[in-house]
């Protein structure tokens, strides 16, 4: 191990840490969890300040129930599973003012921070790129469109998604297999066009 | 005729799986455009990834926390518990009549296409039975992956026809979700009669 690298403390230990109130284990949590969380959430809300609304208000949620978090239990299945179900709550509350996906990639979400992507023509290309995995997702219905996001987006392990969904591993498997096949089903006709 | 190309972005972990999934891929030749779509749904999920809540944020969701967690301290224990109770007897009632006029309203539409609500004890079979068998479908989907890449032939007809029908059943997890069983049977191509 190199010198001043710490151990990598396991998720168990730091909520249990949390819990006997030690708040520098809660900024490794927020650290390690927030931006999958952002992006996962965004892209199911379409919307970046909603979307920073309801990431914090996860966290929050996570504290004020600190007690009955069990720290042998995924915590990011649960802070996943808690953002999943706000944005699902504020869809529903908006779903007449703007339907999902329709500002999916209008903030500019899809520039790489400092992206290889230089130059109008490249530029061009990565946005026509977008313009096709937009129509693609929003042709998905929303279960599998949800299972992408968190997986693409969220940086979930497949066991991680099974936990977020309440779904067998099994369960999680077949439905990313049927996903592919009804993409590839999609692109293809697509293509013909 | 699955893209193992794809395959092999979609599972990037598969080392995080239990070994009888654990699947090696390899390059595709003809169906490039599936496998650029998630490399394309990779890269926008890494830019996504790549932005940060604004700071602002960063620093009133901290502040949050840290204020919870100090009340957690200092609050007696016996209050939460009670503002719990009283709110669960509120809410109670409230969320059964709600529940009951939901279905209400929803059993008389869905009576007139020939729809009945499912029981709780049926809903509860049909998920643990739907979840059982996607389960082994995803297991034995791994199987024959790997079967197939190791050179043997292809699914014999009689077992293509099985995984097929078993496929027709999880779809019937739709009714499943919705709470609804058919009243009237199914058709051969699975319409109501």
């Amino acid at each position: 191990m190199n010198e001043g690298t710490k151990p990598v403390e396991s998720d168990p230990d730091l909520v249990r840490r949390l819990q006997a109130g030690d708040l520098t284990a809660f900024d490794v949590l927020f650290e390690k969890y927030r931006r999958g969380m952002l992006g996962y959430v965004n892209g199911l809300v379409s919307d970046r300040g909603l979307a920073e609304d309801i990431v914090q208000e996860c966290f929050a949620e996570m504290a004020r129930r600190l007690d009955s978090l069990d720290p042998d239990r995924s915590v990011s299945g649960w802070l996943f599973r808690v953002a999943r179900n706000r944005a699902i709550d504020a869809l529903r509350h908006r779903k007449f003012e703007v339907l999902p996906g329709d500002t999916y990639f209008r903030d500019g979400a899809r520039q790489p921070a400092t992206g290889p992507h230089e130059g109008p023509a490249a530029r061009m290309m990565e946005a026509e790129m977008q313009a096709d995995i937009r129509q693609a997702l929003d042709r998905l219905p929303d279960k599998d469109r949800d299972l992408l996001l968190l997986r693409f987006f969220g940086e979930l392990t497949f066991e991680q998604i099974a936990r977020v969904l309440r779904r067998p591993l099994g369960t999680v498997l077949w439905r990313s297999q049927r996903i592919l096949a009804r993409l590839r089903l999609q692109l293809k006709t697509e293509n013909k066009r | 005729m699955r893209c193992r190309k794809a395959m092999r972005v979609l599972m990037r972990d598969a080392g995080d799986l239990p070994g009888e999934v654990r699947v090696h891929f390899d390059e595709c030749a003809d169906c490039c455009r599936l496998s650029e779509f998630l490399a394309g749904l990779e890269q926008a999920g890494a830019g996504e990834r790549a932005r940060d809540l604004s700071a602002e944020k960063i620093r009133s969701t901290r502040l949050q926390v840290a204020e919870i967690l100090a009340g957690r301290r200092t609050a007696p224990a016996a209050a939460p518990a009670w503002g719990l109770m009283r709110a669960a007897a509120w809410s109670l009632p409230v969320l059964a009549a709600l529940a009951i006029g939901v279905m209400f309203f929803l059993s008389r539409g869905r009576e007139a296409e020939g729809l009945r609500p499912a029981g709780p004890v049926e809903v509860a079979r049909l998920d643990a039975e739907i979840d059982g068998l996607a389960g082994t479908l995803g297991r034995d989907m791994a199987r024959f992956t790997e079967q197939h890449l190791a050179g043997e032939p292809p699914l014999p007809a009689d077992e293509a026809e099985s995984l097929r029908v078993d496929m027709e059943l999880c779809a019937l997890r739709l009714v499943e979700e919705l709470a609804f069983i058919p009243a009237r049977p199914l058709d051969d191509s699975g319409r109501l009669r």
